[in-house]
This record gives C-alpha cells, structure tokens and sequence, in this order.
C-alpha cells in the first residue's frame, strides 16, 4: 500500500471514525470519570468521591428492586420471545398461498415504533375500557388491573415487549430453518422419525446458532429496557416497572444525581458482560456449528 | 431568538421529556444552547445564570405586576433568576351534556369538596363505563402537583417554612389524602391512569365527568361542550379556593457582559404587558401579567381564542402558593408520588401513608 493509498484510506474512514469517537468513546470514558464522582452537570464542583457512588449503589433498596424486576423481565422477555418466534418461523416455513403476506406481517412488529405500540398496548389493557378485560369477562374472570397493578404491571409490559420483537426472531428462524438440508429431514424419515422426533433431535440442534445468536442479543436489550417502561408506567405503580435503567434515567435527569447514574450504567454494563460470557460458555456446549 | 445565545426556559416543574435533560447538559459544556428546561431550583446552582434582582426593580417594569406564584418560583434564595415566560394553573373542567344528563346543576364558584366528590358518584355510571372523575397515577409530578392544591385547599402545607422538615404528614394532610381515597377506592368515581394520557381522550369522549387540569388540555376537547370551574374549597378552611401554578422563566446566561445587557433589555420589552397580551391573545397561553388578565375586555377576547380559557385566567389570582423552590424537590415529589398512588390503588391507608411518606421526606431533606 502506498503512502498516498494509506492517506486516502483514512481521509475516507475519518468522518465516520470522527463521530463514533464523539458520540461512543468520549461518552464513555466520560461516564467513567463521572461514576467516580459528585456530579449534577450544572455546578462546576465535581468532586472527586471514590467509590462512593458504587457503595452507595449497593445498600440503595430501589436498586435492589430494580435489579429484581430486570432480572425477572428478563427470564421472561428471553425465552418468549424465542418460543413465539420459533413457533411462528415453523408454521411460515413452507410453501402455502400467501406466504410472503404473513411473513411481511410476523416482520411488521418490527417496523411499528415503540411509541405506538405502547399506545396500543395501553388500550388494550385498559382496566375499563380495554378489550383484554372483556375477552376475560366473557369466560368469567374478574376485571383485572394490569398496568395499574403492581403485581401485573410488570407482565403487562412482559408481553408488550414480547410482541414488540417476535418479528426479529421470526426472520433470524426463517433464515436458520431455509438451511436445515432437506437431506437430513428425509433421511430421518426413511428411519422412522415421527414429525415431532425429527424436529427435536434434527431441526432443533441445526437451529441452535440461531438460538444463541438470539438469546444473547434478546438479553442484551432485556437488561436495557426503558422504551415500554417510560411510555406506559413510568415505573410505576409504585415502582412496580423500575427496571436499572429506568432508575438510571431517573437518577441523572430527574434528579441529577450523574455520578450515581454514571455507576449504575457502569454495574449494567458489568452484569451484561459477565452474563453475555456465561451465555456463551454455556450456549458453546448446546451448539452444533455444520462444517 | 437568533444572534443571542444567552437565553433559557427554566421549568418550575420536571418536565417528563427527556429532552429536558439532555438539553440541560449543555450550559455546564458552555455550548450556547438557546433554550434549556430544567427545574428551577437546580437551574439556580448554574454559575452562570444572571441574577436579576436589580433588573426586575428598574423603572417601569412593575415586578408586582406578575403574579405572585410566579414571583415566587422566579425566586430562589432571595434571588430573582428569571423573568416569568409562561403560567399555568389547575381548575375543573366539566362536561355539560353529563352534569344534564345526571340531572347535576353545573359547578358553581362556591362548591365544595364533598360537593365534587357527590357529583363525581352520581356521575359514574359503570354499565356505560362512565367516570365521575381521573387521576393521574404514574406517580410523577404530574401525580403529586394536583394533590399539593388539596393539601393547601386544606389549609396544609408540603414543608416547613424552612424547608428542613416535611409538614404535610398533619390534618390537612389526612383531609385531601382522604378525599381522593373516598372517591378511588370506596366510590371508584375516579378512573385512575397510570399512562398520563389515556385520561384526555376519555374525557373527550364523553366517559369522564370533570377533570382537575389546566388550560394545555383545553383544546384537546373538541368533541365535549365543556365548562371550567375554580377548584372547590373545604368548607371552613382559611385558604378558600386555592390552585397550584408550574411558571416557566426566561433565565439569563453570562456569556459576556455586552450579551447580558442586550439579553436583558430584550426580556423586559418580550414581557412588558403590550407583548404578554399580544402572545396571550394569539396563543391562548395565560396572561404572565395581572394586568393584562384583569383589564376590561380582555376575557371576552381571550375566550374567542380559546373558548373556557378565561376561566383559567380569573383563576390565576387562587394561585397563592408555590412549591418549595429546593434542589432535593424532585426526590421529595418521587416519595410523594408514591404515596398518593398507593392510597389512590387501595394499596395502604391515607394516614400509614402520610407517616411513611414524611419519614422518607425528612431523611431526604436531612441528606440535603
């Protein structure tokens, strides 16, 4: 490569190199600093603090409840969405009329901002007016008060964001399923595979890149949740919905207290790397890669 | 505002965009952004806002002549940091076709609580999923500032007059707690919204009786023939008709004593009475001058522009108290929040809540 080649190279790199080091790398490293000290963003005194914000994230009882709901949306949000995507890449992996048509719609989810789906999501689930309540009234059940409730809020928001994504793990399945070979299906037929059978120990094993690739990026965004808290409770009722960034959110510009939002942010990032890893050493054991 | 970088909306209230916030980092990075909102009494912390104190007492500019919530929350520690830009307050909306239909007479300017709360019974109707009244239960500010009109309706008070101890955890505290729980939870005449949105198109579909809100909401009702009355008093009570404001300012900031001179002579012609009614008549947004709003004629011509919204502007003079101007409010407001949910959800009793909430309270203001 000639020096002139080199220069052309990052005069075209350097632009984009520009922004993400403005907007990803200085943010960063910024945060860092700022999880070690007394900052609002307004005064210029920042102290320098220690650790202070990180103790004080340990003995703060809303972030152990905050902590708690993650957790808990998150063993929720994760295998649904993947059972559901699954269920649904199966039953359109096949030629039936119309094919393209449902496809298009399973992906739709996708394309719907999480603005209007929570719109819609809140009418739904609307105590008095919703039809989720009248569907459960005609087989009897009593009016419940989801979004309302501090013990169904959380589940409400569970299924919204189900909905939300099935779309993405539909297209990720129907990508896998078009490369199962036919080869392998038929040969466990010839030997007597029940339909069942086959996609248990044929299928599923050659799908499970996929499943991991979608366990990881799915928890990934479980443990950011915000979107779907901040526009249908706001953490509420009674910080039912508060979830870690949620609390972080409110922490730095609510109240802002950025330091101590800077060390929760820093926490969240520990706890999705430490889960990301275990995903894939344990995902590493379930996973057949074909040669 | 081109060609000046040196003014700002300073919010009285935490606004729940995050937009808020975001715009709110950049007078610490000295940017120059135009327009930030942030709460009133952090704004106050900024080094570089102006203090305006000497400006607000020059000649002619009658600082007197804005209303007193609004003088109260430009004021932080005795210092004037902002020149009122926009004023609000909470009244009654009502829809008429529903107090005919309940054979109700309308609201008059010397109703009751217990009044309110008969009404909001009779208006309920659960067959046709028909409310008496809402509220809002996200447990935000939006949730607390509309309980904080109660509590001084009830001759409360949130703080100490020294803002070192919380005061709402007494009579008056238990009264106007009492009073929302009597409707939530044993009338359930009050449809409860967690979203904070769901409430303004109910009402404009004719599911919802009276609203407790402010004159934003006003135009959201086209499809309702609505009425607005001042807030109901508790009978007996010294403060009467009361009402809460969340005021914005105009804030200056220092970026060079040429630029504040100019800023400054700016803000005072933008809020001298001619331009307060020319905007006030052209938007429909409150008169941020007691003269403006009491000169003759000037209701008349605000209700062409917004039909009810004179209501509103008579109902600036409730206005007599503000929100403690501290920088630890936001946190009380989230405690208060809570508790005002979990009596309105049947979650715990008025007076169990009070007496958590102020323990809470009093650790926070101790923390500083």
């Amino acid at each position: 490569m000639t020096a002139s080649e080199q220069f052309a190279g990052w005069a075209f790199v350097t632009p984009g190199v520009a922004i993400i080091l403005l907007f990803w790398a200085v943010p960063i490293v910024w945060s860092a600093v700022m999880s070690f000290q007394s900052n609002n963003l307004l005064t210029p005194s920042t102290p320098f603090v220690g650790l202070k914000n990180y103790r004080q994230l340990v003995h703060d009882p809303i972030v152990g409840q905050a902590i708690q709901h993650t957790l808990i949306y998150t063993a929720l949000f994760v295998p649904g969405t993947m059972i559901v995507g699954l269920f649904l890449a199966v039953a359109m992996n096949r030629q039936i009329r119309f094919i393209t048509f449902y496809r298009t719609a399973a992906y739709a989810t996708m394309a719907i901002s999480t603005i209007s789906e929570a719109i819609v999501f809140i009418w739904l689930f609307d105590p008095s007016y919703g039809v989720i309540n009248y569907f459960l009234s005609l087989v009897g059940v009593p009016q419940q008060q989801f979004l309302n409730s501090p013990s169904q809020a959380l589940y409400v928001i569970v299924i919204m964001t189900i909905w939300g994504w099935t779309g993405f793990s539909v297209v990720i399945y129907l990508a896998a399923l078009q490369g199962v070979p036919a080869a392998l299906l038929e040969a466990a037929s010839i030997d007597g595979c029940t339909a069942w059978r086959r996609f248990r120990r044929v299928t599923l094993p050659l799908l499970s890149p996929a499943s991991l690739f979608l366990a990881v990026w799915l928890t990934i965004n479980a443990l950011q949740l915000f979107d779907e808290v901040y526009l249908s409770t706001q953490g509420g009722p009674l910080n039912a919905t508060t979830v870690l960034v949620y609390y972080l959110y409110q922490q730095a510009f609510v109240d802002f207290n950025f330091g101590y939002a800077s060390a929760i942010a820093y926490f969240l990032f520990l706890v999705i790397l430490v889960v990301t890893a275990i995903q894939f050493r344990v995902g590493r054991r379930f996973t057949h890669y074909r040669s | 505002m081109t060609g000046s970088n040196l003014i700002a909306d300073v919010e009285a209230k935490p606004m729940p965009f995050p937009i808020r916030a975001v715009r709110s980092c950049f007078p610490a990075l000295n940017t120059g952004e135009k327009f930030i909102f942030l709460d009133n009494a952090a704004g106050a912390q900024i080094p570089q806002v102006v203090n305006l104190t000497k400006v607000v007492q020059r000649p002619g500019v009658n600082w007197n002549d804005f209303w007193v919530g609004e003088r109260d929350v430009a004021t932080v520690n005795g210092k004037v940091i902002g020149i009122p830009a926009l004023v609000d307050n909470l009244a009654v909306v009502y829809n008429k076709k529903l107090f005919a239909a309940a054979g109700l007479p309308v609201p008059s300017a010397d109703w009751t609580w217990s009044q309110f709360q008969a009404d909001a019974k009779k208006l309920t109707d659960p067959a046709i999923k028909q409310f008496g009244t809402a509220y809002v239960t996200p447990g935000s500010e939006d949730t607390v500032w509309h309980w904080e009109a109660l509590l001084w309706e009830a001759d409360g008070q949130i703080l100490t007059a020294d803002n070192k101890k919380a005061a709402f955890d007494s009579p008056a505290g238990l009264k106007s707690l009492t009073t929302l729980q009597k409707m939530a939870v044993t009338d359930k005449s009050m449809y409860l919204d967690p979203t904070d949105s769901a409430y303004a198109n109910l009402f404009n579909s004719g599911k919802i009786g009276m609203l407790v809100t402010g004159p934003w909401d006003l135009s959201a009702f086209p499809n309702v023939h609505d009425g607005v009355q001042v807030m109901p008093a508790y009978p007996g009570a010294a403060a009467g008709h009361q009402t809460i404001s969340g005021p914005d300012n105009w804030v200056v900031f220092n970026n060079g004593a040429t630029r504040v001179s100019a800023a400054e002579k700016f803000l005072l012609w933008l809020t001298a009475p001619a331009q307060v009614k020319y905007w006030s008549l052209h938007t429909g947004d409150l008169p941020t001058r007691a003269s403006v709003g009491n000169a003759a004629g000037f209701n008349q011509q605000m209700d062409s522009t917004l039909p009810g919204v004179s209501a509103f502007v008579a109902n600036l003079a409730n206005v007599k108290q503000s929100r403690p101007q501290i920088p630890t409010y936001p946190k009380i407001s989230q405690v208060l929040g809570n508790m005002i949910v979990s009596v309105l959800l049947g979650k715990s009793q008025p007076q169990a809540a009070l007496s958590s909430a102020a323990a809470q309270v009093n650790q926070i203001l101790a923390a500083g």
